[in-house]
C-alpha cells in the first residue's frame, strides 16, 4: 500500500456523511456508555438495522464509534455515581469513585478520557500492523481448519464466561444448535421449522442479537426504577480540559503496560472489556511503589483500567475481520452486519473489499480523537445522561428494538424473532446464564457444521481424526483449544491474588 | 410519584443456587431430549451436526445436575415483579398490535400509556414524549432510510 491508497482512504474517512456518522456514533456511544444498563452491544445491536441503508463503510464507522465511545462512557457513571456504565469501566469504580467523593471528579474524569484516547489509539495502530498478516494466514485455512477454529472459539467463550463455566458451554452450544435450525447446508431439507415458514431460512442473527441483547437489559432497567439525580455532583462549572505535559509523561509506563493487555485479551474470543480492565489494574498495582494506596483514589487505578478497556475495542476486530471469529460480543454484532452487507471476513476483506476494511480502521483512530474531545469539553453534558428516568428508557429501547427489528427485512417475522430471543436471553440471564456464548455460538455454529462436512468430504476414505491432526494449523489450533480448555483453572489461581473481594457484581 | 414508584425499587430475592441449577439442568434435559427424538423424523446425513451438538448439551445438562456449583446463595434482582410484568406486556402488545393498528397509532398509544401506568399525573408529558418518538422513528427510520411501516387504521 502506497501513501495515495493511503490519502484515498482518508479522504473516504473525511466524508461529510462519514464524519458525522463517526461523530453520531461516539456521542451515543458515550451515552450508552454512561447509562448503567446499557452497553456497547445493546447500542450497536439496536442501531445496526439502521446502517444498513448506508454504505458498508459508514456503517461500520458508525458502529466502531459507537463502540470506542461506550467503552469511555461506562467510566462517566462509574466515577460519578459508583456504578460501572459498562462491564469494562467496573475497576475505573474502584478509584475513580474515591476521587470523585474527594472532590476530584474532573482529574478522574479527565484521566480517563486520555487515557481511553491512548488506549485506543494504541489499539488500532496493532490492528492496523497486524491485521493484514493474520488475514493472509486465514488462506492457509480449509474446512478442517474453520471446524477447529470454530470449537477453539467456543471452547474459549466459555472458559472465560464470568458466570458457571459449565454454563458457558451449555449457552454456547445452545446457540450452536439454533443456528442449526433452517435448510441444511447438504440437502437443503428445512430442519426444525415445525412448518413455520418463517425459520425455513434459518434464525435471522440480527434480530436475534437484538433481542438477545436488548430486551434483559430493559426488563433489569425497569426493575431500577427512578432515576439517580440526587447522586450527581454538580459537574456545571467544572473544567475538565487537556492535562499537562509532566503529569501525561508520568502515566506513559501505565498507558503502555494497560494498552497492551487490553490488546491481547481483546483479541482472545470472548474475553470481555472487564477482564482486560482487572487484569490492567491488577497489574498497575503490582508495578506500583505504594499498592496499599489502590482503593482510595489513585490516579494509576482510573488510568490502567480506562486504557485496558478502550484498546480491547480494537483488539477484538483483528480475529473477526482476519478470520471471522469475534473477539468480544460487539464485534460478533458488527460480524453479523457486515455479513447483511455481503462481505465475509479474511483475505477478501483485504483485498476486494479494502477501501471499506481501511476506512472502517482508520476511522477508528478519528472516532477516539472525536472521543477525547467529547470527554474533555463535554463531559458535564454526558452526565446528564443518568438523570433520565429509567421507564422513558425503557419504553424507548422497546420502541427502538421493535422497529429496528421490523426495519431489517420490512417483516414483522423478524420482530417475532426478537422478542422470542429476548424472553430467551431473559430466562437464560435470570437464571446464571451469559448470553454472549450463545451469541458467538449462532455465528460459530454454521461455521462448524460447514468446516465439518467440507472435512468429512475431502477426507473421504481416510481416518477423519488422523487426517485432521496431519494439518500443521490444526494441530496449533487444537493446542490453543486444550489451553482454552485450562483456563478457568488459571484465573481461579489468578483471582486468589488479586482482590477478588473487591471486585463488584457486574451483570 | 406514580403509582409504581412505591413498588420495590430493585427488589432483591436471596436464591439457592443449588436448587436453581438442578431445577435449571432438568428443564433443560426435557427440552433437549425432545429436540433429540424429534431428530427421528429427518434423514441420518442432514441432522447429524444437531444430533452431536445435542448429545454434547445433554451430557452438559447432566453434568450441571450432578455438580450443581457453589452451595452458595446469590441476591439477584427478582425474576418477576410488577414493572417487569408491565414492561414485558407492553412489549408484546405494541408486537402485536403494530401490523394492525399500524406504526402510528400502537407507537403513540404503547408510548403515552405506558408514562401514565408510571407517572399517572404525567399526561402533558406523556403526549409530548409519544408524538416525540413517532415523529423520531418517523424521521429517522421513513424518511431517512426508506422503511414503510404498516398504516393500519390510517389506511
Amino acid at each position: 500500500m502506497d501513501l495515495s491508497f493511503y490519502l484515498h482512504i482518508l479522504k473516504n474517512v473525511f466524508l461529510p456523511f462519514n464524519m458525522f456518522m463517526a461523530t453520531f456514533g461516539v456521542a451515543i456511544g458515550i451515552i450508552f456508555g454512561a447509562l448503567p444498563g446499557f452497553t456497547a452491544a445493546m447500542g450497536i445491536a439496536i442501531l445496526m438495522p439502521i446502517t444498513f441503508s448506508m454504505t458498508p463503510e459508514a456503517g461500520l464507522i458508525m458502529m466502531g464509534a459507537l463502540f470506542a465511545g461506550a467503552m469511555w462512557g461506562g467510566s462517566v457513571s462509574a466515577i460519578l455515581i459508583n456504578t460501572p456504565g459498562t462491564p469494562g469501566a467496573a475497576a475505573t469504580v474502584l478509584d475513580g469513585y474515591p476521587m470523585a467523593k474527594q472532590g476530584r471528579a474532573a482529574d478522574a474524569l479527565r484521566e480517563s478520557v486520555v487515557s481511553s484516547f491512548v488506549g485506543g489509539i494504541l489499539g488500532v495502530i496493532v490492528l492496523q500492523l497486524f491485521a493484514p498478516p493474520l488475514a493472509r494466514v486465514s488462506l492457509m485455512f480449509g474446512p478442517p481448519e474453520y471446524f477447529i477454529l470454530a470449537i477453539f472459539g467456543m471452547t474459549i467463550i466459555a472458559s472465560l464466561s464470568e458466570k458457571m463455566i459449565i454454563k458457558g458451554y451449555i449457552a454456547g452450544f445452545l446457540g450452536m444448535f439454533i443456528g442449526t435450525i433452517g435448510m441444511d447446508p447438504l440437502m437443503g431439507t428445512p430442519r426444525f421449522t415445525f412448518d413455520i415458514a418463517g425459520l425455513v431460512d434459518g434464525v435471522m442473527l440480527v434480530p436475534a442479537l437484538i433481542g438477545l441483547f436488548s430486551i434483559p437489559e430493559v426488563l433489569e432497567i425497569i426493575q431500577l426504577h427512578g432515576s439517580t439525580e440526587e447522586m450527581i455532583p454538580n459537574l456545571k462549572n467544572i473544567k475538565i480540559g487537556f492535562p499537562t505535559w509532566l503529569h501525561t509523561k508520568r502515566m506513559i509506563p501505565t498507558y503502555l503496560r494497560s494498552s497492551i493487555i487490553g490488546i491481547i485479551v481483546g483479541i482472545l474470543p470472548g474475553a470481555g472489556a472487564s477482564i482486560a480492565s482487572f487484569m490492567a489494574y491488577n497489574e498497575e498495582k503490582r508495578a506500583s511503589k505504594t499498592p496499599e494506596k489502590f482503593g482510595t483514589g489513585m490516579i494509576e487505578g482510573v488510568a490502567a483500567s480506562e486504557a485496558a478497556n478502550n484498546s480491547i475495542c480494537a483488539g477484538a476486530f483483528i480475529p473477526m475481520l482476519t478470520l471471522g471469529v469475534p473477539g468480544d460480543s460487539v464485534a460478533a454484532i458488527m460480524m453479523g452486519a457486515l455479513m447483511v452487507h455481503g462481505l465475509q471476513p479474511g483475505m477478501e476483506l483485504f483485498t476486494t473489499y479494502a477501501d471499506v476494511t481501511w476506512t472502517f480502521i482508520f476511522s477508528l483512530y478519528l472516532a477516539n480523537i472525536l472521543m477525547l474531545f467529547f470527554g474533555l469539553y463535554c463531559a458535564p453534558w454526558f452526565s446528564w445522561a443518568t438523570k433520565t428516568p429509567k421507564h422513558i428508557l425503557a419504553i424507548s429501547i422497546v420502541l427502538l428494538t421493535t422497529v429496528g427489528a421490523f426495519a431489517v427485512r420490512e417483516s414483522m417475522t423478524d420482530v417475532y424473532v426478537m422478542l422470542a430471543f429476548g424472553i430467551i436471553g431473559y430466562l437464560l440471564k435470570s437464571h446464571g446464564f451469559d448470553v454472549v456464548p450463545v451469541v458467538l455460538g449462532l455465528i460459530l455454529g454454521p461455521m462448524a457444521e460447514k468446516g465439518l462436512n467440507g472435512t468429512l468430504a475431502i477426507s473421504y476414505g481416510q481416518n477423519t481424526a488422523w487426517f485432521i491432526l496431519q494439518r500443521p494449523v490444526c494441530l496449533v489450533l487444537i493446542g490453543l483449544t486444550i489451553f482454552a480448555l485450562l483456563i478457568p483453572y488459571l484465573r481461579k489461581r489468578s483471582k486468589r491474588d488479586i482482590f477478588a473481594s473487591e471486585e463488584p457484581d457486574v451483570q | 410519584m406514580g403509582a409504581l414508584e412505591g413498588i420495590a425499587l430493585a427488589r432483591v430475592e436471596v436464591r439457592d443456587m443449588l436448587c436453581i441449577n438442578r431445577k435449571v439442568s432438568l428443564v433443560l434435559l426435557a427440552i433437549f431430549t425432545f429436540f433429540f427424538a424429534y431428530t427421528f423424523q429427518y434423514p441420518s446425513e442432514v441432522v447429524a451436526f444437531p444430533r452431536f451438538l445435542l448429545v454434547v448439551l445433554l451430557v452438559m445438562c447432566v453434568a450441571l445436575f450432578a455438580k450443581p456449583g457453589d452451595l452458595g446463595k446469590i441476591k439477584v434482582t427478582a425474576f418477576l415483579t410488577r414493572p417487569k410484568l408491565i414492561t414485558a406486556a407492553f412489549m408484546v402488545l405494541y408486537v402485536a398490535f403494530f401490523p394492525w393498528l399500524g406504526f402510528f397509532v400502537t407507537t403513540f398509544l404503547t408510548v403515552f400509556g405506558y408514562i401514565l401506568v408510571f407517572e399517572p399525573s404525567a399526561r402533558i408529558k406523556g403526549f409530548l414524549v409519544a408524538l416525540g418518538w413517532v415523529a423520531l422513528l418517523f424521521v429517522a427510520f421513513h424518511t431517512l432510510l426508506y422503511i414503510w411501516f404498516p398504516e393500519g387504521l390510517l389506511m
